[in-house]
């Protein structure tokens, strides 16, 4: 069951609708697609998730 | 009678062993051989059995978990455990004449019995995603409840009869059924964070090109926005999230072309569909007719419509099994929004005339997915 439950990273891919700067971190509770997350370390435009899914595991 | 002594050359093989090692055996399989098979076959249909009844009770006891940490009573804990058991009779099929709209409205009051239980034993200051995650998860517990009840139904029918080819038919499709619901329990964990599902594709490329444009509710638990692309105006429909629902895209489409969009050149459905053994995960193929899952009451009510105001209807189609589609989005489907949408906007620049109107639907649960 353990196994089960780590067989993925789960993530959300953060970016800049002015740049198009794209940030990948792990997924944090509460996180939605389309919410508004940091700002840009680019240009300081606020970012958006643009995805969030599961990608193979890796330790 | 020559031939069984001859491996062992002549009368070398005493007449007693001849009897216990070729006779004996030989009678005890033609005897009991049916037996030995129903035996071999109950141990292993008993360890799958063992298997799901591990993962009907690790999403019981997630979903009374998940409501507990939400602030639900002791009394109310035990009405969830009820909910599990919840039955819904599908009508009679008899006559079928008039079975959709029947079938609708029983599936539309169990949805809405759910949702008002679901909301009353959850405390007034709970959220909606917190609402719809109590529910699906309900959903998910009463689907592996159910697998795990028929399988023993039929283990248990096959011990008492030792009928082996009940039996056998359990033995084969359990593969299967298990991989279903070890995707069941993964769910589990995504509905418990609110994130997005496999089948959620389609509302996430809808919820891309409504982003920066203004959303008004269209129908119970659904949202469109209207949006203009190269000279042709869009409405864009999808459930209301980030909370778990698919809404009612079919209402939402019925009012569109009763109202300001019976004008439409064409109606675009975005959805997950189910892949064939061997064809990719994500992958995106272009049709014709009504995307949409379910029973096939939203199915029909759309052909329906369209059919009533001769629109046609086109699908844009996520590939994808049926376990990726209620588990947790994968990469590869996920990145494929961006080919999604540009197949979308092509069907939009081919089939809509300059000042033209189309409708693009995006059909699934938009759990984790906002607009």
């Amino acid at each position: 069951m353990e196994e089960l439950e780590r067989r993925e990273n789960i993530v959300s891919i953060e970016e800049c609708p002015r740049c198009g700067l794209k940030n990948k971190r792990k997924f944090q509770q509460g996180d939605y697609v389309l919410k508004q997350s940091g700002k840009c370390p680019k240009c300081n435009t606020p970012m958006y998730i643009k995805l969030i899914y599961a990608e193979p595991f890796k330790p | 009678m020559a031939l069984l002594w001859l491996p062992f050359g002549d009368n070398q093989f005493p007449p007693i062993l001849q009897l216990v090692i070729i006779w004996i055996p030989f009678i005890i399989l033609i005897v009991y051989g049916q037996k030995i098979q129903a035996w071999t076959i109950l141990g292993e249909v008993s360890r799958y059995l063992n298997k799901l009844k591990m993962f009907r009770d690790k999403a019981r006891v997630t979903m009374l978990n998940y409501v507990q940490k939400k602030g639900t009573t002791a009394e109310g804990r035990a009405r969830f455990e009820e909910l599990i058991e919840f039955v819904t009779i599908l009508p009679v099929d008899l006559d079928p004449v008039g079975i959709v709209k029947k079938l609708d409205h029983v599936l539309t009051t169990q949805d809405i019995q759910l949702k008002e239980e679901v909301a009353r034993l959850l405390p007034r200051d709970s959220t909606e995603i917190e609402r719809s995650c109590a529910l699906n998860m309900v959903e998910v517990a009463a689907a592996l409840n159910s697998i795990y009840k028929v399988v023993r139904h039929f283990y248990i029918l096959g011990k008492k009869s030792s009928n082996v080819y009940i039996l056998a038919q359990l033995q084969m499709i359990l593969p299967t059924l298990l991989r279903e619901a070890e995707a069941l329990v993964s769910a589990m964990k995504a509905l418990e964070e609110g994130q997005p599902l496999g089948d959620g594709v389609g509302p996430l490329v809808v919820s891309h090109l409504m982003k920066d444009v203004k959303k008004v509710k269209i129908a119970r638990e659904t949202v469109m926005a209207e949006l203009e692309y190269k000279g042709r105006k869009l409405a864009l429909i999808k459930a209301e999230g980030p909370q778990g629902s698919v809404g009612k895209v079919d209402e939402a489409l019925i009012n569109l072309l009763n109202g300001h969009y019976s004008d439409a050149s064409t109606i675009i459905m975005i959805d997950a569909a189910l892949k064939l053994e061997g064809e990719k995960t994500g992958e995106v193929a272009e049709g014709i007719g009504a995307a949409i899952g379910g029973l096939g009451v939203e199915k029909f009510k759309i052909e329906e419509i369209a059919h009533k105001y001769g629109i046609p209807l086109y699908a844009v189609i996520i590939k994808e099994s049926i376990i990726e589609a209620i588990s947790i989005m994968k990469k590869e489907i996920a990145e494929s929004v961006d080919e999604v949408k540009e197949a979308v906007l092509r069907i939009v620049e081919n089939k809509v005339p300059y000042g033209g109107k189309a409708i693009i639907i995006g059909v699934g649960n938009t759990l984790g997915i906002s607009q």
